[in-house]
């Protein structure tokens, strides 16, 4: 059957609790991104991840790597791979579920905002979104402090949910772990 | 009456808590039964959508305790999809007495809340039937309702309830009477079909 958003989201965010609880029973794995230490230590080292055709003038579909800052930068070339994104930042420990508003994962159907900075505030803590147009290119840059901080607040915290519209059309919104788990996901709905 | 398809394979339940492609696979099976089961007792799109996370939440969780000589998948479910209401419920009843603001809600687009509110209009009469059920003692409200307004049949509502056919049909005499008593005739004739 065909699923709509809600059920789509749902079960990628069902599909990772039940991912969770394996990995949980098996102590010798850690996600990549949870740890203080862990995470400063891996962002000090640059990595860089990209996928799409191979040969001589083709171009990835994305790439991801960590700026200076420790910062995770995924810049988005096509945006026909998005779901391959998404399980790169899986590995990452950073769960982010990308979409194009309004129908499948086609290339650039819609028109997408120039840029977006998304703070979300969540009562419990803040997490930084950045998406900007670079070109034909897009790219989203998550802050790795306020995303660490905002994880831990947020498994800390009640559940609160909450979403933000900025100005460009393009919405944000958090959800917090539903199950005890470590990772959050956030969803980024580029708009029309 | 309509009656619940309960031939859906067994096999995989019990994995669906430890492998994410059984889950999926179980997932897209059921998740239209359940929205459906929802519906048929809330008329809020956004706790709707809470709800049957909530769900499949507890799904995965009980899914080690699946038993499938005890019923077919969806009875199951529906069980549990019974105590997540319930405990709902009591945790309405718990924020009025203590004046809490209900916490944020899952962010819906308009296509999810176009479909979510399908089912809660299409479910509308079943919603008054589910109400109208609270004139019943609740040991025998369970599982008149999962056979009137779910569309179970007595042996499965049985195995979603853990109790046995033959005690399942001594309560439905028992709550054949009372309908009678209180003028649900409606809903005693359906019992009557479901025998």
């Amino acid at each position: 059957m065909t699923l709509d958003t809600f059920e789509g989201a749902l079960l990628h965010e069902l599909r990772d609790v039940v991912a969770d609880r394996r990995t949980r029973t098996r102590p010798a794995r850690r996600p990549l991104l949870l740890g203080g230490a862990g995470v400063a230590a891996a962002a000090a080292v640059a990595t860089f991840v990209s996928v799409g055709p191979v040969g001589p003038g083709a171009q990835p579909a994305f790439a991801i790597s960590n700026d200076a800052h420790g910062d995770t930068v995924v810049v988005i070339h096509r945006t026909d791979q998005l779901p391959a994104v998404e399980k790169a930042l899986r590995a990452r420990g950073i769960n982010v579920l990308l979409t194009v508003s309004g129908g499948p994962l086609v290339p650039l159907v819609h028109p997408l905002p120039t840029a977006c900075d998304g703070k979300v505030s969540t009562g419990v803590g803040r997490l930084a979104v950045k998406l900007a147009r670079q070109g034909n290119d897009y790219v989203l840059t998550i802050s790795r402090d306020n995303f660490i901080h905002a994880l831990r607040s947020l498994v800390k915290g009640n559940g609160t949910r909450v979403g933000m519209n900025p100005a460009d059309g393009a919405i944000v919104s958090v959800t917090p772990p539903t199950h005890g788990g470590p990772a959050c996901t956030v969803r980024v709905a580029l708009g029309g | 009456l309509r009656r619940v398809d309960v031939n859906t394979p067994p096999d995989g339940v019990s994995e669906i808590g430890r492998d994410p492609d059984a889950f999926e696979a179980f997932y897209r099976r059921h998740i239209e039964a359940v929205q459906r089961f929802v519906a048929r007792r809330v008329d809020d799109p956004h706790l709707a959508a809470d709800l049957t996370a909530d769900v499949f939440l507890a799904a995965i969780d009980s899914s080690a305790r699946y038993r499938e000589d005890k019923g077919a998948p969806i009875a199951w479910l529906f069980g549990i999809a019974r105590n997540v209401m319930a405990d709902e419920v009591r945790r309405r009843a718990r924020e009025r007495r203590t004046a809490q603001r209900l916490a944020g809600r899952r962010e819906l687009e308009p296509d999810a809340i176009a479909r979510i509110e399908s089912r809660i209009v299409a479910e509308c009469s079943a919603r008054a039937l589910y109400r109208s059920l609270a004139q019943l003692p609740a040991r025998d409200r369970a599982l008149v309702e999962l056979i009137a307004v779910d569309g179970l049949s007595v042996a499965d509502a049985a195995a979603a309830l853990g109790i046995t056919p033959g005690n399942a049909r001594v309560r439905l005499h028992r709550s054949r009477t009372k309908l009678r008593g209180l003028s649900l005739l409606n809903i005693h004739d359906t019992l009557e079909v479901a025998r």
